[in-house]
């Protein structure tokens, strides 16, 4: 065991959260160690155009992905092993996300008490309202370069003041999707992206604006116009002298003294050496499914359960973006949506409560639709080519292999778009991550195991969601129409894991209280989505970034005030 | 608890690029498999000749055959043209090692099927035929050889992949693969 200097801070992950809250902490002038389970790619690793765009390495093999087993029972089925969890790893993540920069509705905040609650579920408030994170918000967008039109979409959000740049251009396949959206009476909007549209942003001249390459989702940016704390907080962090990072660095146990209060983090290293950092303040900021893996595999005597969990709460809640998917060809129109980003256009008409409210449904909450991406979620051949007949089926009658087969792909890689809701999952408590009592990973530690059923209200939510996208392909024009429900949680790529360490103020129903500060370890504190109650209708990332700010100031307000000495 | 991670850590430096998932069915499920990609420089052409380095020769003579129904040439180049049967080979040497074994007995069985069949090697009969033995491995038919659909989701995949990737992994051909789709 090697043993290192005590540290003021050690954050555990640097992604989104752990990328802010490292940076916030260094500039405030405390030590910061950084410790990152993936590799350190540098800038450099991105710029060359066409290693950037290696289909084969980025998208078929996950080079920002963590890749091992784990083990799904979905809907009371049969374990399956695969690597369920999109956990994205290295260095300054998100690196792969597409970049989708949602501010959460004020309705997000507050489903208990804006809706009917559905049996069965664990539906709570959040202990902090819209309000109190919009400042929060307002940094988040402005640090990474938010790129939209405020105003255009009548559902979102109050904001003080505009989006720092202005939004993306439409490609073709976006344009179509608007004027369709439209035509049936809904608000399309240019998605808010935190994709730089121009020059030097932030005073960072290698942030070039989007070349709309169309090669975002699980890829670097040759560009870096995609905000990633990579190019937009550690670099600054860094030049403080304050932050060390340490890649390679997978954290495996969190020690505590004789006071309760965390002491030190043991992580292996790329050699399975095995290492021990103290620090006086934690930030536990990796993803939301290992984050439980780490608080249980830190059991002892105290808390037998695993760290930070008196509740029992800990992995419990578990929520994806159920998700609903489909593609539409069109035989004379040269659409391309391979190129430009994966954020396009979207509605929030039948978001929040507004299909109970106003379309007379049944089931409580809703979804955001977009359109115009391509069917793989990503752009390049190679992507659209091999996501055909595994996840994403093909239309009736074209095969999956063979002339047909060849002759689709011709045809229509560049004549389709794809749709997707993200439905909002509502937390169910038996829905959670356990350790696997048998399967290890190729670390020897024991791997995940994910139970989830899914409720009725999202079984009728994906339904509503499924024909509504099917009626816009029709007003579309398209030929072949394609619309799934996927059959894993979350869709093919799970990316959206939340709740599994709930936020509140009563340490009897929740992990963390508002600041996301453990109820039970004071001086640990969680980045990610792991701390929230609901899951929102839209992408979770700029709230990750709204939230990780928000602790950081709280952190260094009680650093100040000697909570932590 | 430390030192169960100092044991994990010494064993670990041994495991480390011992792969744990090899069903190749999970293929099926998310096309990705684990480990680092081959790093190989340079492109090739139609007309280049690539030593084979895990395939015999009548392997890659049945796996081209294979390809060549997966994605068929016409009056646009095929898998054939792309050289994707190199680009297979390649893999299985390096990033796919995992899966060589599954190569080794898939390709055996479907000679053996093919004989019972049609009473000749795969290679050997029509296209017609190679297509009616393709067809029942997808749709599991084949009661004797039961990894028959994994194995054809595999190559399925492998001929995608080595049709559409970069052409530095030694498939793509002159980009036949990207000149198809008009990229």
């Amino acid at each position: 065991m090697q043993k290192h200097a005590q540290k003021d801070v050690c954050v555990i992950g640097l992604g989104a959260a752990g990328g802010v809250i490292a940076a916030e902490l260094a500039k405030a002038g405390l030590s910061v160690v950084g410790l990152e389970a993936g590799p350190y790619f540098k800038r450099e690793t991105f710029e060359n155009h066409t290693e950037a765009h290696d289909e084969l390495s980025y998208v078929s093999h996950g080079k920002l992905r963590w890749n091992q087993p784990e083990v799904l029972v979905y809907n009371g089925g049969p374990p399956l092993t695969f690597p369920v969890i999109a956990r994205n790893i290295g260095v300054g993540g998100p690196l792969h996300w597409s970049c989708f920069s949602y501010r959460f509705h004020e309705s997000d905040f507050m489903v208990r008490g804006g809706s009917v609650v559905p049996d069965g579920t664990s539906v709570a408030d959040w202990p902090i309202r819209y309000s109190e994170l919009e400042p929060f918000y307002d940094r988040a967008e402005y640090e990474f370069g938010v790129a939209g039109n405020a105003g255009v979409n009548p559902f979102e959000a109050r904001r003080k003041r505009p989006y720092p740049l202005p939004s993306l251009t439409r490609q073709r396949a976006g344009q179509l999707f608007q004027e369709t959206a439209k035509e049936l009476g809904y608000h399309p909007f240019a998605i808010p992206a935190a994709i730089t549209t121009q020059a030097g942003y932030g005073g960072k001249e290698y942030r070039q604006p989007c070349n709309y390459c169309g090669y975002c989702t699980f890829y670097g940016c040759e560009q870096h116009a995609k905000g990633a704390t990579l190019v937009v907080t550690l670099p600054d962090a860094l030049t403080t002298g304050q932050l060390e990072i340490r890649p390679y660095a997978l954290a495996v146990q969190i020690t505590r003294n004789g006071n309760g209060q965390a002491r030190s983090v043991i992580y292996l290293d790329r050699e399975g050496k095995s290492h021990e950092q103290p620090a006086r303040v934690f930030a536990v900021c990796n993803n939301a499914a290992y984050v439980v893996r780490l608080l249980l595999m830190s059991r002892s005597d105290d808390f037998p359960n695993g760290l930070c969990n008196s509740s029992g709460l800990v992995g419990k809640n578990l929520m994806f973006h159920a998700s609903v998917f489909g593609y539409g060809t069109f035989d004379d129109r040269d659409l391309d949506a391979i190129q430009g980003p994966q954020a396009t256009v979207a509605f929030d008409d039948l978001n929040e409560d507004r299909p109970r409210q106003r379309h007379d449904q049944s089931f409580v909450r809703g979804a955001v639709i977009s359109g115009g991406l391509p069917l793989a979620f990503t752009g390049g051949p190679l992507s659209f080519a091999s996501a055909l007949g595994t996840f994403v089926p093909l239309p009736d009658g074209v095969p999956s292999w063979g002339k047909g087969f060849k002759e689709f792909l011709a045809k229509y890689y560049k004549r389709h778009f794809a749709i997707s809701a993200l439905c909002e999952d509502l937390p169910v408590e038996s829905n959670r991550i356990e350790l696997d009592s048998n399967l290890k990973d190729e670390y020897r530690l024991p791997a995940i195991k994910i139970i989830y059923n899914d409720h009725p209200n999202t079984v009728a939510m994906q339904e509503f969601m499924r024909v509504r996208i099917i009626e816009l392909f029709k007003a579309a024009g398209a030929n072949h129409v394609v619309v799934t429900i996927p059959q894993i949680p979350g869709g093919a790529a799970a990316g959206h894991v939340m709740g599994t360490t709930r936020m509140g103020d009563n340490p009897e129903e929740s992990v963390v209280n508002k600041y996301c500060q453990s109820h039970d370890v004071p001086n640990l504190f969680f980045g990610g989505s792991s701390v929230f109650v609901t899951a929102s209708g839209l992408n979770p990332t700029l709230t990750i970034f709204a939230l990780a700010y928000r602790s950081a100031e709280q952190i260094i307000k009680l650093w100040n005030q000697n909570a932590f000495s | 608890m430390n030192e169960t991670f100092e044991q994990i850590g010494q064993e670990l430096s041994r495991r480390r690029f011992v792969k744990i998932i090899r069903d190749s069915a999970l293929i099926l499920i998310l096309p990705r498999t684990l480990g680092c990609s081959g790093r190989r420089s340079g492109e090739r052409s139609s007309t280049s000749t690539y030593q084979l380095r895990f395939l015999t020769q009548g392997e890659a003579e049945i796996v081209e055959a294979v390809t060549a129904r997966i994605i068929p040439s016409d009056e646009q180049p095929g898998a054939r043209e792309a050289r994707v049967v190199d680009f297979i080979d390649h893999m299985l040497a390096t990033t796919y090692v995992a899966q060589q074994r599954a190569y080794r007995e898939g390709l055996r069985e479907l000679d053996q099927l093919s004989r019972r069949r049609f009473g000749r090697q795969f290679v050997a009969v029509a296209e017609k035929e190679q297509d009616e033995l393709l067809s029942g491995m997808e749709r599991r038919e084949i009661r004797e050889w039961k990894e028959a659909g994994d194995f054809f989701a595999t190559i399925r995949l492998h001929t995608i992949e080595g049709m559409f990737s970069a052409p530095k992994y030694y498939g793509n051909a002159d980009r036949l693969g990207w000149q198809l789709l008009d990229v």
